[in-house]
């Protein structure tokens, strides 16, 4: 076990490190620069700026910089167009809305798919089937930004209550968090409707239908162990994707999140935030597949003896 | 069956806490002015930022020598300054500061706190990307560019603490209107220096909690792509003027999303509205809905140093041959057709320079060697490409113009969206044929609209240059009387727009929404509105 | 292990029709989809379908009506045709990038898959690492990277073959969509197929074929991969929807389909900003990508029950 987690720490290590070099060399193959804005600047200006960063040198010295920076200090560097605005404070900043978001989407999805995902694969091919799954595939078919307007206009303008953006009270993270759990959720039904439906046929659960144990024992307490497995693998890194992809969602809902941050520092060439978004978002996958390789070795019992 | 469910679930909450009030009824009993502001400022430093939108927050903090008047565009109210008189060529100026002028925390604010901002933004090494503003000053673009490092050959002199003295590079009789823009605000000295040097670079005095502020507002709260909140200054000068008590900015970049904020009841005012918004306000509330003219202009650059745009004709008549009337009509919604560079302001006759005329559009393509054919197709002419940044008005714009070219021209362009910065890049290596551009006006003088197209400008990026017109811009700079200075600008313009370097578009106009609760908001040309005379009536 | 079940002298792939055939709900997005493919690539022949770049001014936003089916744009474009059209490019991008994905997805997996061993550790270490790296940033920083080298590729493309650039812009200008999406799609893929490669490599026909004396690269395209087609279509019918509706995020940022062309996830966001004003501009645009994707998303699921062997003693 203890093996097992120390090489995966290793390979996580080594995936950042990589991760951080295509990155740093990708960002700045970009056309344009940080610099360029809807005024041209001056010359002699952009060189200062330039300088102020280091992003006169070499790009190879401007790489160990980087590393030495990251290694030694943990400093993610600054903001290109934003003065004195350290990349970190915007990570420290709004990665716990997203993170809450992030947590309150997972369990809507958790509640409304898991559910239909299993009673669709129970009553596969039956009406039930087709209806869970017709309505999980509407929430992976409409995009978020229709569901997200649809739903500020019809709930938040119709119901006074409810505010159609913003994120300053508990009831301002209704909205947000349904439109990115309703995508969610129809992917979770999915998954675990196909894990089931796999598990259902092994030979295991026949032997136990043929012993007569009755249907819905036989989903809780015999397949369900099995049948989440691939649901519990999309979890972690899902996770992992509503941080960064919500951007659509924070755009619609005005939510202080990190998803914007995301394709705003591409545009804007931020090329600290770029680096130190990529790096922080592989941080959590690597993280998360840890996570989640742990609970699926605590699911499966052949993994369990395994390690 | 599940979605059903879920859009169930808002309306529970809905019995769980109700809210009767809006927020914008809540925030007219505190006095506190909901502003939506577009995006997230770049920062609280005047001498560094570039943006209209930090421009919106910078005039509530702070109080430059003179300060804006709420109806009047032209109209100058007493700033920092008690009395600005110009020497008999408005050439020297010397302003006399009020003594009773305070920062935020009590110090007073002195010539000294200006000279140090004007010393500070034109500093090489602070790299202020704004320094460009103070070229007015008398040897300031010298010791910008490094070209001498003597502070005092530029022409500023503090006389005493509350006397400054500004020496300009010529006889400059608009200079108030040009001191009204924020690079020209003082900054707090002794807190800049405490918190760092003067030039250094992200000097952490403008963070909340740092920053001292002597305008009529100060800085409550600031939470990033959330919101920024400012209160009452009590030590600003003429704090018993003040009405408002405080203005809270919303960064709402999504247009749509702020327009149902706004009829939600969450704002006062919107940044913008894009046209389906206009349209649906003129059904659903049209008292709400404002459409006033900006200073700016739309248009598209033409790369003069690349074939057929290096004829005249061609450029004249790719000018002539689509309606503006139909395009500002129709899906730009309150724009005006531009018949020159400069958008109307007072006391300038923009020259007439475009006039809709299909049929001198054929006539001038066939003479620059492009003839039609039987279907008036012109199969010489080579396909040009449209440059645009993807955004969907400009989209919008782009293809009406194509199809109206196709149509009266007989010639083809490609549309080629970029992302923005992308676009950016590739218009300022000339790499484009055609680009959607526009310009805002910094100041109200036709200047900042001409001033971009002399040669060695970064804002031209046509590739086109003339002479006279170089020349008639000079003599402008020496010029003293303010009409015979209109009546030169008047000069260059026609040059300018007789050569067509820009297929000229539209004169903006900023539709935005504000709700009626706001009384005291007057149109105004340049769109800066202080604060303190703004008052919100409660029911 | 899964036996291979060999009935009535049935091949796997007529069993698995058969099995298809049999699931309504597969067979309905099947028959939806080949409708919908030929309205698109056929329906804009028909006389009926106006041109969708020919604007009117004076006729913006209207709703249907007996000269417009589906009502005009805010140019006073024919909405049926530019659904039409639109269809076009959202189901080619949808098919190319895909297809990109498969091929090098299907390519990688198997070689790492049937070589195993150190090799097989570095490129799935690669996938990880690709795996760890956030989607959407890295197709955007891709698409504005090639889109350069793109637009020169068009120009060397009419130049050297002297085509007509209308037939190959609209081809070409979708190429940094292309590259970016598929050589990034790729990496489910090709952890499927290594897998599925893996557990055949040592299954009896194999080494069969190996004592035969037949070449690596024989058995693996020949005896393997076939084999590995079945989660390959399930996975390809299902990731096409995620695709499509990338390229209208990426469209909206400027990074996708060109104006005038269109494509059903810009026409949806356009008619999402307007569907207070204009319903239609929202709903039929809306109709035909969602209920293409749900189709879609039937076929797939039909098609891994059909493909499944363990299914069919159902």
């Amino acid at each position: 076990m203890a093996r097992i987690i120390l090489s995966r720490l290793f390979q996580g290590l080594l995936t950042l490190f990589v991760l951080v070099t295509i990155t740093f060399f990708l960002v700045r193959l970009m056309p344009g620069s940080p610099y360029t804005d809807a005024k041209t600047l001056p010359a002699h200006i952009l060189e200062q700026l330039k300088a102020y960063v280091g992003l006169d040198k070499p790009l190879p010295v401007q790489y160990l910089t980087y590393l030495k920076n990251l290694v030694l200090e943990q400093d993610l560097g600054v903001l290109l167009k934003k003065d004195g605005v350290k990349v970190s404070e915007i990570i420290r900043e709004s990665f716990p809305v997203s993170a809450l978001l992030g947590v309150m989407s997972i369990g809507i999805a958790l509640i409304v798919g898991i559910p239909a995902g299993i009673i669709a694969a129970v009553k596969k091919n039956g009406p039930l089937d087709y209806a869970c799954l017709a309505a999980a595939m509407t929430g992976i078919c409409l995009p978020s930004f229709v569901i997200g307007p649809l739903l500020a206009v019809f709930a938040g303008l119709g119901l006074k209550s409810l505010n159609v953006a913003g994120w300053n009270s508990p009831a301002d993270w209704i909205m947000p968090a349904l439109t990115l759990g309703m995508v969610n959720a129809a992917y979770l039904a999915r998954l675990t409707r196909g894990g089931m439906l796999d598990v259902l046929n092994q030979d295991y659960i026949r032997t136990a239908k043929a012993k007569g144990v009755p249907g819905w024992r036989i989903v809780t307490r015999h397949a369900l162990r099995g049948g989440l497995i691939p649901a519990v693998a999309y979890v972690g890194p899902a996770f992992a994707g509503m941080i960064s992809g919500s951007f659509v969602i924070e755009t619609i809902f005005q939510v202080p999140g990190m998803g914007q941050h995301f394709v705003n520092a591409t545009t804007d060439r931020e090329y600290f935030l770029i680096q130190g978004l990529v790096l922080f978002y592989g941080f959590l996958i690597v993280g998360a597949n840890l996570l989640s390789d742990l609970a699926q070795i605590a699911l499966n019992p052949r993994l369990r003896a395994a390690a | 069956m599940t979605r059903r469910i879920l859009f169930l679930l808002p309306a529970l909450f809905c019995l769980a806490g109700c809210q009767r009030e809006t927020q914008v009824e809540k925030a007219n009993r505190a006095g506190i002015l909901l502003f939506g502001n577009s995006n997230e400022p770049k920062g609280l430093d005047s001498q560094v930022v570039t943006g209209v939108l930090e421009s919106n927050i910078l005039r509530a903090l702070f109080e430059g020598l003179v300060s804006d008047h709420p109806s009047d565009d032209a109209g100058i109210i007493p700033g920092g300054a008690e009395t600005l008189e110009p020497d008999a060529t408005a050439t020297v100026w010397t302003a006399k500061l009020r003594q009773n002028a305070k920062w935020s925390d009590g110090a007073p604010v002195t010539a000294r706190d200006y000279a140090f901002a004007y010393e500070r933004i034109l500093t090489p090494e602070f790299g202020a990307k704004y320094a460009e503003m103070l070229y007015f000053l008398k040897g300031a673009d010298l010791f910008n560019k490094g070209e001498t490092k003597d502070f005092s050959t530029v022409g500023i002199e503090v006389i005493d603490d509350f006397t400054l003295r500004l020496t300009l590079r010529g006889p400059t009789p608009y200079f108030p209107q040009i001191l009204k823009h924020y690079t020209w605000n003082p900054v707090p000295r002794h807190v800049v220096l405490k918190h760092g040097t003067m030039t250094q670079k992200g000097n952490p005095w403008s963070k909340l909690g740092n920053i001292v502020s002597n305008g009529p507002y100060q800085l409550k709260s600031w939470r990033r792509t959330d919101h920024l909140e400012v209160e009452r200054n009590p030590h600003y000068w003429a704090a018993s003027r003040v009405t408002l008590n405080g203005v809270r900015f919303l960064p709402i970049t999504n247009s749509y999303t702020e327009a149902r904020m706004f009829r939600d009841g969450q704002l006062h005012t919107t940044y913008t509205a894009p046209p389906e918004i206009v349209d649906l306000m003129l059904k659903e509330n049209p008292t709400v809905l404002r459409q006033e003219p900006y200073v700016g202009t739309k248009f598209i650059r033409c790369n003069t140093t690349r074939k057929p745009l290096d004829d005249v004709r061609v450029r004249r008549a790719l000018s002539i041959s689509f309606s503006q009337q139909e395009i500002c009509e129709k899906i730009l919604r309150g724009y005006k057709p531009a018949h020159g560079m400069t958008p109307p302001m007072a006391g300038y006759d923009t020259p007439h320079a475009i006039a809709y005329n299909p049929e001198e559009a054929r006539r001038l393509l066939t003479e620059a060697g492009f003839p039609a054919n039987a279907d008036g197709k012109r199969p010489t002419f080579p396909r040009l490409k449209y440059l645009l940044a993807s955004r969907e008005t400009a989209a919008t714009t782009a293809q009406a113009i194509q199809a109206m070219w196709r149509k009266e021209l007989g010639i083809e362009v490609e549309i080629e969206n970029k992302e923005w910065t992308a676009y950016l890049a590739a218009m300022q290596e000339l790499d484009y044929d055609l680009a959607d551009s526009g310009w805002i006006g910094d100041f109200l003088d036709p200047l900042t609209f001409l001033e971009m197209w002399s040669d060695g400008n970064g804002n031209n990026l046509t590739g086109w240059t003339n002479l006279k017109f170089e020349e008639l811009l000079k003599q402008s700079h020496q010029e003293a009387d303010p009409t015979k200075r209109y009546a030169i600008l008047r000069e260059a313009e026609t040059i300018l727009t007789g050569e067509a370097p820009v297929v000229l578009l539209a004169w903006y106009a900023r539709n935005y929404l504000m709700d009626t609760a706001v009384e005291g908001w007057h149109p105004l040309l340049l769109d800066n509105h202080p604060y303190d005379s703004i008052r919100l009536r409660t029911k | 292990m899964s036996s291979v079940p060999v009935e009535k002298g049935l091949s796997p792939w007529q069993d698995a029709w058969h099995r298809l055939s049999r699931n309504k709900a597969a067979m309905l997005g099947l028959w939806f989809l080949v409708v919908i493919v030929l309205l698109c690539f056929l329906g804009p022949l028909m006389p009926f379908v106006k041109s969708p770049t020919v604007i009117n001014l004076d006729n913006p936003g209207a709703g249907p009506s007996a000269v417009h089916w589906f009502g005009t744009d805010q140019l006073g474009r024919d909405l049926l045709a530019r659904v039409l059209y639109g269809g076009q490019v959202s189901l080619l991008v949808g098919i190319v990038a895909t297809g990109v994905a498969v091929i090098i997805g299907l390519i990688y997996g198997a070689i790492s898959g049937y070589l195993g061993g150190k090799l097989d550790d570095l490129m799935m270490r690669i996938v990880d690492i690709l795996f760890a790296l956030p989607f959407l940033v890295l197709v955007i920083l891709f698409s504005l990277v090639v889109d350069k080298p793109a637009s020169e590729f068009t120009e060397w493309v009419i130049k050297t073959t002297g085509w007509s650039r209308d037939k190959v812009a609209p081809i070409t200008t979708l190429m940094p969509l292309f590259i970016a999406i598929g050589s990034i799609g790729w990496l489910t893929i090709a952890r499927i197929v290594r897998a599925q490669v893996m557990t055949f490599k040592h299954q009896e026909f194999v080494e069969a074929a190996r004592s035969l004396g037949l070449g690596h690269g024989r058995i693996l395209f020949r005896h393997i991969l076939p084999n590995v087609i079945g989660p390959i279509i399930v996975y390809t019918t299902l990731a096409v929807p995620g695709i499509m509706l990338l390229e209208s995020v990426l469209s909206f940022l400027g990074l996708g389909v060109r104006p005038p062309n269109s494509s059903w996830g810009i026409l949806i966001k356009e008619g999402a900003d307007r569907m207070e004003t204009n319903k239609w501009l929202l709903l039929f645009p809306a109709f035909f990508f969602s209920s293409t994707l749900l189709a879609l998303n039937f076929l797939g699921d039909g098609l891994r029950d059909a493909l499944d062997p363990r299914s069919s003693k159902d």
